[in-house]
């Protein structure tokens, strides 16, 4: 798997390569600024980005630009965000797109180095991966439809935005598969979304609609 | 167009001129020789700083009047009255605006009729303009300047005369205006060094604030980084240490969760810090500017908000800041104590001049010196700003703050 890094500090860039290609990833590049992913990306798409949003000249949110700008040009190209802040902004521009292959996470995450690889190879097969903090974000705006969920339906919201499966769900919350299922559907009947099969899809319809509203 | 509202201005300025400049010669004169000739019974006394005390409420409305003129009205510096009764009337008779104030008013009665006489001026003028018209119309015959007006020709003459009068009526009008007005504002408005003394009293006064809220501000983050991320990494290093005995002595399992524990506290340290680096100045403020972050702020309230920011250009970071944390710290406050069902926040730009106001509906009596809003009038004020707060009892409740910028 073909994976380009964008990271400025470059203590933190050799780590996340290194713990990367020790994880079987090929790291095709390793750059420190948003243009030198672009020309690197132009050149030939890796599977996935991952990029720090702080990055030089202003240190502001260059690199969320960076992978707006790469996922226009080319569309559902994976990218990975990291930030030492989470901002439901960022996540909602993110998510806009409505086309996944999205995620989203503090850079502390790293240090959890099973769930990071797990995230970085989800986001590349098309998957989400959204920090547990960007979706209390999502969520705790609060108001409208999301007032009408059971605090369980809520975990189980929470837990499929970050971009885990029923099975993943369903061991974080120690209940059945089955039960799982049936919250999800109820999910989704009082949000109003419309049923899906596939777990990325689902997560994406979720996320997008909280990016929304 | 413009010239002519600033004749309306200047002649408005001098018509209130007369019953102003009448009402405190009167007032003066008769206050103050009532008082000295009862001095000696000592009613005089009370008498005469009633006089004052009159005596500063016209020059108030002249004060007001010159708005006519200079577009604001002048401000008035007066010594501050506390204390005793003798305290106060040393303040009242040692202030130096107290005897500029009494000038003002005695010369009030010659230079009232001088403004009165000149604003007549261009009416008379215009009268001659269209005496032809009042002949013909009333076929009544006129007086003109001791000059019979009975036949046509002669109400022509009048034309002329006023033809060529209200030229010189108007450049009168103009010239009295902002020479009265001078003359006024020399004996009204505070000089320019009474102003730059409570500029320096005002500076003093904030500075201090502050020194007082950024030591404060430091001492709070210093015990922070101690008691949080610094004791964490120490703990940390500490682990480590530990773990590294272990695997020379070979307990590679002790050791395995030594670095596990050692990780958590790095996690946490990492938290602490960002937490505390949002306090100073927020992520999304600082790549996104005000509106953004404010919008941002809202969606964490529970209450429907209504927003509106208009900001056309960033303003410094630290006049945004703390327009963001006035937003932030209301926010707060209505969501804790109002009780509130809707809110408002309005973040608008006015001329040199940011202005941004949060407002509830919910039941008011919120305290102005409370911590937060202490911290926060301290830091706006530093800033050369200001914050008001007005919460009756019952609502509702409206923080607005006004930050220099650009």
């Amino acid at each position: 798997m073909r994976v380009m890094i964008a990271e400025d500090l470059a203590l933190l860039r050799d780590g996340i390569v290194r713990l990367l290609a020790d994880h079987g990833f090929e790291v095709a590049a390793a750059v420190e600024d948003g243009p030198s992913l672009e020309a690197a990306v132009d050149a030939q798409p890796p599977d996935v980005c991952v990029i720090d949003v702080r990055l030089p000249p202003g240190f502001r949110d260059e690199g969320l630009r960076t992978a707006l700008t790469l996922r226009e040009r080319h569309p559902g190209l994976p990218v990975l965000i990291l930030s030492q802040y989470v901002e439901r902004t960022y996540a909602a521009e993110l998510l806009s797109d409505g086309r996944g292959a999205v995620g989203y996470l503090l850079k502390d995450r790293v240090s959890d180095v099973r769930d990071f690889v797990d995230a970085v190879r989800r986001v590349a097969e098309g998957g989400t991966a959204m920090d547990p903090e960007a979706v209390a974000q999502l969520l705790g705006g609060g108001g409208g439809r999301l007032d009408e969920l059971t605090p369980r339906e809520r975990e189980v919201l929470a837990l499929m935005a970050e971009g885990r499966s029923n099975a993943g769900i369903a061991e974080a919350l120690v209940v059945s598969q089955g039960a799982v299922e049936k919250h999800i559907s109820n999910v989704f009947f009082k949000l109003g979304l419309p049923p899906a099969e596939h777990d990325h899809r689902r997560v994406l319809a979720v996320l997008t609609w909280l990016g929304e509203s | 167009m413009r010239t002519l509202r600033r004749l309306a201005l200047d002649w408005a300025y001098l018509v209130l001129g007369f019953p102003i400049g009448v009402a405190a010669f009167t007032w003066v004169v008769t206050g103050w020789s009532v008082s000295l000739s009862t001095l000696i019974v000592w009613i005089g006394v009370p008498l005469a700083a009633a006089t004052i005390g009159g005596t500063r409420g016209i020059a108030a409305a002249a004060r007001y009047a010159a708005a006519l003129l200079d577009g604001a009205p002048w401000p008035s510096r007066y010594r501050r009255l506390t204390g005793s009764a003798w305290s106060r009337l040393k303040a009242l008779l040692g202030d130096g605006q107290t005897w500029r104030d009494l000038g003002w008013a005695i010369l009030g009665l010659p230079i009232g009729t001088v403004q009165l006489v000149i604003a007549c001026l261009p009416v008379w003028a215009l009268g001659g303009i269209t005496l032809p018209i009042w002949w013909r119309w009333t076929g009544n015959d006129y007086e003109y300047v001791g000059f019979a007006v009975n036949t046509a020709g002669r109400s022509w003459i009048c034309f002329a005369i006023g033809i060529v009068a209200l030229p010189v009526g108007l450049l009168l009008v103009r010239g009295v205006a902002a020479g009265t007005g001078a003359m006024a504002r020399w004996l009204l408005a505070p000089s320019r060094e009474k102003e730059l003394e409570a500029r320096v009293e005002t500076l003093t006064e904030t500075r201090a604030g502050a020194v007082s809220t950024a030591a404060a501000d430091l001492e709070r983050i210093e015990r922070d980084l101690h008691d949080g991320a610094q004791a964490r990494l120490v703990a940390l290093a500490l682990d480590l240490g530990i773990a590294e005995e272990k695997l020379a002595a070979g307990d590679a399992d002790a050791a395995r969760e030594l670095v596990a524990r050692a990780r958590d506290e790095a996690k946490r340290a990492n938290s602490e810090l960002r937490d505390l680096a949002r306090g100073i100045r927020p992520p999304l403020l600082a790549d996104r500017g005000l509106d953004e972050a404010v919008r941002a702020l809202v969606l964490r309230t529970r209450i429907p908000v209504a927003v509106s920011v208009d900001v056309p250009e960033r303003p410094d970071a630290a006049i945004e800041t703390a327009a963001y944390f006035v937003v932030a710290e209301a926010l707060t406050n209505v969501a804790k104590h109002s009780d509130a069902t809707s809110a408002s926040v309005r973040v608008t730009r006015l001329g040199p001049r940011l202005e941004v106001e949060v407002r509830d509906d919910g039941t008011g009596g919120a305290d102005a010196e409370g911590d937060g809003l202490l911290g926060l009038r301290r830091r706006i004020e530093a800033l050369d700003g200001r914050l008001d707060l007005a919460s009756p009892e019952g609502g509702p409740t409206v923080l607005r703050a006004e930050l220099p910028c650009g």
